[in-house]
């Protein structure tokens, strides 16, 4: 919108539309100041090139342009042709005053068609052949009103339109009245139909004299052919229905209402099969009921006949007995139904009950967790921090994001590296794979320490997801000197002098981490899915090593799983941790910093 | 496109200038630039004739004023052509250029063979006579208006071509079968004449683009590009097609208001012959004889648009019409308002457009003022289509009444709107009139001394380009101390306080933001599909 123009002596600013803008008095501005309009673009006036530069338009820009800069200009008009508001002297008769305006706004959905009554309107030589008509009746014959004739004469052309819509090309044959006849319906009454006869003459003779086409000129529409693009009396062509673009989804979802459609018609097919064969039983019972009082009366008749009394109960029914079964059966209490298909209203909970219901239920539960911990804790001080609070503070520092991850070799590839496992707890009863996959374990928010394996996940420019990862290789001694740490690195320019990197393999963090790296996976009998719900406790020193590897395993598989096969579609930990962390019922664990975490995993 | 070849011409002189040379009654033909005597002026100015049809025994001429709008073409008698000037004949055809158009002619989109048969089987009578043979319209006096015309065109026409040569009439026969398929031995008059009048547009159009030193597929190219465009959506198309450059209709009866049509409008060709088109002014239903329409009259039974009301004041009333729903009264509206809209199309149907007219009240019913239609989905963010203000209701302040309703409209959705392109010439002083009034009010109305574009935008409804063009416009941007400031000229707020003078005496014309009942309309996918 706003390119800077071209030819300037120097730069100007763009003008931005977001850009604030001072609202000055001529006066506030230094004339001198104001060099041109530089750099904002002329805008197009949005009149076509050819007209722009038509005389009267370009006489009423100049004179209001010159009205802006502050001439005196007489406001110039553009000439038009004539307008005349002409005494038409039948207006009242044409339009009788008849409008009254309602209160409300108008609301109106009749068509033209709906109140202009009969399309056909008779024209000043239909009505000298409707008078000469009348005259040559017989006296006491039926006068032909202008509404039945124009009714007449509607009816022809919408039958010639529908049956013969090409009598304009083809004159040679107009249908003739008898099968014109054929098709009145009903929609004429008899007398009428007599006059039609005779109507029919004028019709034809008037569909004739217009070449065959309607008597009444009608628009000229397209004819199907693409020749009639250039005609100009062609006009409201329809418009091509824009394409719907063709996706899978849509495809499946009008196969689902497909599939929906016939179900209802199936359903609807079914309850009315249903009524029919109750209709049948139903008749059936008439009919025995019926049966049985014809043999009644027959009886009557023949004890009447033979005097015989009594035994008169079998002739009446009686009221049938309720059954015991019945009475066991309490009486169904209707719930009405409502429309909209939602419960009843007696069922509606308020949401103060619903709440008040759950704060009561976590009231309970903690209450009991505690007096069931109280017990063991006899006699203990106990010196755990928060232990049921809910820890929801973010770890800030380089520590942040930084998920605890241990590994350990699964016997066999985990079912979603062959791609036809149904989920990561179809392991194999039988350890025996031969290619043991790393798994990473991601454990809980917070950071863990410095020298476990831990993962995070960033983003980087452009959208690259960036993982890093930390305490993979072996930790250096702590021993090592400074000096010696110098050393290595000035070491390059001598190249005689070998560094000394003193090094054990039977030092602890080489131990540990080995025995981190061999640890066995977790107990494949303890189902995985309740480690996936237990919570896992958030440490407060945000000692990590502690947590119970089994629950680490369960909670962080899914994206250990992640990571072993090098899939990083999940979103690694960070965000679907917290809803675990925040259970207050979770068991309370005391720091187990030291602990190697093969032992936890396999006795917990 | 009369006006495209007039601008071109306008700037560049020697490449279009056809010959030039003293000119007769008889020589006279379609294409010929003359000055022709324009009574409103009075002067004479340059025109081109554009038909030729014989009135008693006397050559009527349309003309277009050069740098005049066409709804001031007219039919003139001969004393009016000052023929003592040199005329500027239409430019021959240059042989270089025949091979292209033949080409051309047998591009795929059209069967050579069919072509050719039906351009043999058609009689030329022009052929027959021979060229310039004045005679033969004389002789046709006492034909229809129409047909006089068109039997005109084709004399006139084989003139033209005679210069050239036959490959050239050939090739004006075989587009005029391209564009009209009737146009076989069996056609009526109308159609016959319709398809002389398509012979002189095609030949007219070939011309044209050769005089524009371009061959002719580029044009075809625009129109097809132009047809693309409308296929899916917009009103306006600029590449009318050439008979619509004559006026059709000559004289329209609304209501108690006698008018006269500006443009070409498609109502049925019969109607052409009419001396007075009857239209009824509630269900805007079209009548050729009078007898007809009174019997309309006596049926109809509307009063007032046949859609509801969403705004009601003292004065006037807006009705909500979907072309969907309303096919046949949105199709009498279009034919109505192309006779004043040069740029209207009505080439598709009006089922994507929703229409909002605004109404006078008086005891016979809502007479309608003017309206504008608008797209139900607009794809660049139009929110008018096509706007008028009836001829008889022109100047009175209605037309700001009809663009402040759209803004409204769009303020309501929330979004910012413009337009649809190209504007008309009053179309665009209207709308500078009324972005005028808006922007200086809102800069007025503004407490705090700074401002936005977009904020401007906001608060109007109008889109930042039209701000930007109403402030540059107004010569209220300026470039002050290193940045861009908006500048509240003297002459603006002068103009401003008479405005607000005149207003007083004479009352304004505002709306009610608060009278409209509307929610923007929601389309589901059915209905927004264009088939029925």
């Amino acid at each position: 919108m706003t390119r800077s123009g071209a030819g300037n002596r120097f730069r100007t600013r763009k003008l931005s539309t977001k850009q604030s803008l001072a609202v000055l008095r001529e006066n506030q501005i230094d004339s001198v100041d104001d060099d041109a309009q530089r750099n904002i673009p002329q805008i197009e006036t949005g009149v076509e090139r050819g007209e722009e530069i038509e005389h009267h338009l370009q006489a009423a820009i100049s004179a209001s342009q010159a009205a802006a800069v502050g001439a005196k200009v007489t406001q110039i008009f553009i000439p038009t042709p004539n307008t005349t508001e002409i005494t038409v002297s039948n207006y009242e008769t044409l339009y009788p005053k008849r409008f009254s305006q309602p209160a409300s706004y108008i609301r109106f959905s009749s068509t033209v068609e709906d109140c202009s009554g009969t399309a056909y309107c008779m024209s000043a030589e239909d009505e000298k052949f409707l008078e000469k008509m009348n005259a040559t009746k017989r006296p006491g014959g039926q006068q032909c009103k202008v509404e039945e004739f124009e009714r007449i004469m509607d009816l022809f052309e919408s039958i010639a339109q529908e049956k013969q819509p090409y009598m304009s090309i083809d004159m040679s044959t107009v249908m003739p009245y008898d099968e014109m006849a054929a098709h009145f319906g009903d929609s004429l009454s008899g007398e009428i139909v007599k006059i039609a006869a005779v109507v029919y003459s004028h019709w034809k003779e008037q569909r004739v004299a217009r070449g065959g086409s309607p008597i009444i000129p009608i628009l000229k529409f397209e004819q199907g052919h693409d020749k009639d693009d250039g005609d100009p009396y062609v006009c409201f062509r329809r418009r091509e229905v824009r394409q719907v673009r063709k996706t899978r989804r849509t495809d499946a979802q009008s196969t689902e209402k497909l599939k929906k459609l016939r179900q209802e018609f199936d359903s609807a097919r079914n309850l009315v099969r249903d009524v029919l064969t109750r209709e049948c039983m139903r008749k059936t019972i008439f009919q025995v009921e019926y049966g049985i009082f014809e043999s009644r009366r027959q009886i009557i008749g023949v004890k009447r006949k033979n005097g015989i009394r009594g035994d008169d109960e079998d002739l009446i029914n009686h009221k049938p007995k309720k059954r015991p079964v019945d009475q066991s059966v309490p009486p169904i209490t209707r719930v009405p139904i409502r429309h909209d298909g939602k419960p009843p209203e007696t069922e509606l909970r308020q949401l103060a009950a619903v709440k008040a219901e759950k704060e009561k239920q976590r009231a309970d539960k903690f209450q009991a967790l505690k007096s069931s911990r109280r017990v063991p804790k006899h006699g203990f001080v106990d010196l755990t921090e928060k232990a049921f609070s809910e820890s929801t503070v973010v770890p800030k520092g380089p520590d942040a994001n930084f998920c605890g991850v241990q590994t350990y070799y699964l016997p066999s590839p985990p079912p979603s590296c062959e791609g036809n496992g149904s989920g990561l707890f179809d392991l194999p009863e039988e350890p025996s794979g031969p290619t043991p996959i790393p798994i990473l374990q991601v454990s809980s928010k917070s950071p863990p320490s410095r020298d476990v394996p831990a993962f995070r996940r960033r983003r980087g420019r452009g959208g690259r997801i960036i993982v890093d990862r930390r305490g993979h290789g072996i930790p250096r001694d702590d021993d090592l000197d400074d000096i010696i740490l110098d050393r290595m690195k000035h070491s390059e320019e001598d190249e005689d002098y070998s560094p000394i990197f003193v090094r054990s393999s039977n030092s602890d963090p080489h131990i540990q981490y080995r025995a981190r790296m061999l640890s066995p996976p977790p107990d494949p009998q303890v189902n995985p899915a309740q480690h996936m719900r237990r919570p896992v406790m958030p440490s407060p020193g945000g000692m990590q090593l502690g947590t119970p590897a089994a629950l680490l395993a369960a909670t962080a598989a899914q994206h250990a799983m992640g990571f072993a096969g090098y899939k990083l579609t999940q979103h690694p930990g960070q965000q679907q941790h917290p809803q675990q962390q925040q259970q207050p019922n979770a068991p309370q664990l005391p720091p187990l910093a030291n602990r190697p975490p093969a032992h936890a995993q396999v006795r917990r | 496109m009369p006006t495209r070849d007039a601008s071109t011409e306008a700037g560049t002189p020697d490449v279009q200038t056809g010959e030039k040379s003293i000119a007769t009654i008889a020589t006279l033909r379609v294409g010929v630039k003359l000055y022709v005597y324009h009574e409103n002026s009075k002067e004479h100015r340059l025109a081109e004739i554009l038909s030729i049809q014989t009135r008693k025994g006397t050559p009527h001429y349309y003309v277009h004023y050069e740098e005049f709008n066409k709804r001031l073409d007219e039919w003139v008698p001969p004393t009016r052509l000052d023929l003592t000037r040199e005329v500027e004949w239409p430019r021959p055809d240059k042989p270089a250029k025949k091979p292209e158009k033949v080409a051309k002619a047998s591009t795929p989109r059209e069967t050579p063979t069919s072509v050719s048969g039906r351009a043999q089987k058609r009689p030329r009578r022009g052929d027959s006579l021979g060229p310039g043979t004045p005679t033969l319209s004389q002789k046709n006096n006492k034909k229809s208006r129409t047909s006089a015309l068109a039997e005109d065109d084709v004399v006139v026409q084989s003139e033209a071509v005679g210069d050239v040569g036959t490959p050239e009439e050939e090739e004006a026969d075989e587009e005029s079968a391209d564009i009209d398929p009737k146009a076989t031995p069996t056609a009526t008059t109308t159609t016959a004449a319709a398809s002389s009048a398509a012979a002189r547009a095609a030949s007219a159009s070939s011309s044209s683009a050769k005089q524009n030193g371009a061959s002719g597929s580029p044009e075809t190219f625009s129109k097809e590009h132009e047809i693309e465009k409308l296929r899916t959506s917009g009103s306006m198309t600029q590449s009318a097609h050439e008979i619509s450059r004559v006026r059709n209709l000559s004289k329209l009866q609304i209501g108690k208001y006698e008018v006269e049509p500006w443009y070409f409008s498609p109502y049925p060709v019969e109607y052409t012959e009419e001396e007075m088109v009857y239209i009824c002014e509630f269900c805007l239903s079209y009548f050729g004889e009078e007898r007809r329409f009174q019997r309309h009259r006596a049926k109809c039974t509307l009063l007032h648009p046949p859609g509801n009301e969403i705004y009601r004041d003292s004065a006037v009333s807006f009705f909500e019409i979907d072309g969907r729903r309303q096919r046949t009264w949105c199709r009498n509206l279009c034919l109505l308002s192309k006779c004043f809209l040069d740029h209207k199309t009505l080439y598709y149907d009006v089922d994507p457009f929703l229409f909002y007219i605004m109404t006078t009240r008086d005891e016979y019913g809502c007479h309608m003022i003017g309206y504008f239609s608008k797209e139900k989905e607009s794809a660049e963010g139009y929110n008018v289509a096509c706007i008028l203000t009836l001829p008889q209701y022109q100047r009175h302040g209605y037309g700001k009444l009809l663009i402040a309703f759209s803004y409204e409209l769009s303020k309501r959705e929330g979004k910012l709107g413009s337009p649809e392109k190209p504007l008309s010439d009053l179309g665009l002083l209207g709308y500078r009139a009324y972005w005028q009034d808006t922007i200086v009010d809102l800069l007025l109305g503004n407490k705090g001394l700074e401002t936005t574009i977009d904020e401007l935008a906001g608060m109007s409804a109008m889109t930042t380009q039209d701000v930007i063009h109403t402030l540059q416009n107004l010569n209220m941007l300026r470039y002050f101390k290193g940045q861009h400031v908006i500048c509240l000229t003297d002459a603006i707020l002068n103009q401003k306080q008479k405005q607000v003078e005149k207003q007083k005496i004479k009352g304004k014309r505002t709306l009610d933001p608060d009278l409209i009942q509307w929610k923007p309309p929601v389309f589901t996918a059915a209905n927004r599909t264009w088939n029925w």
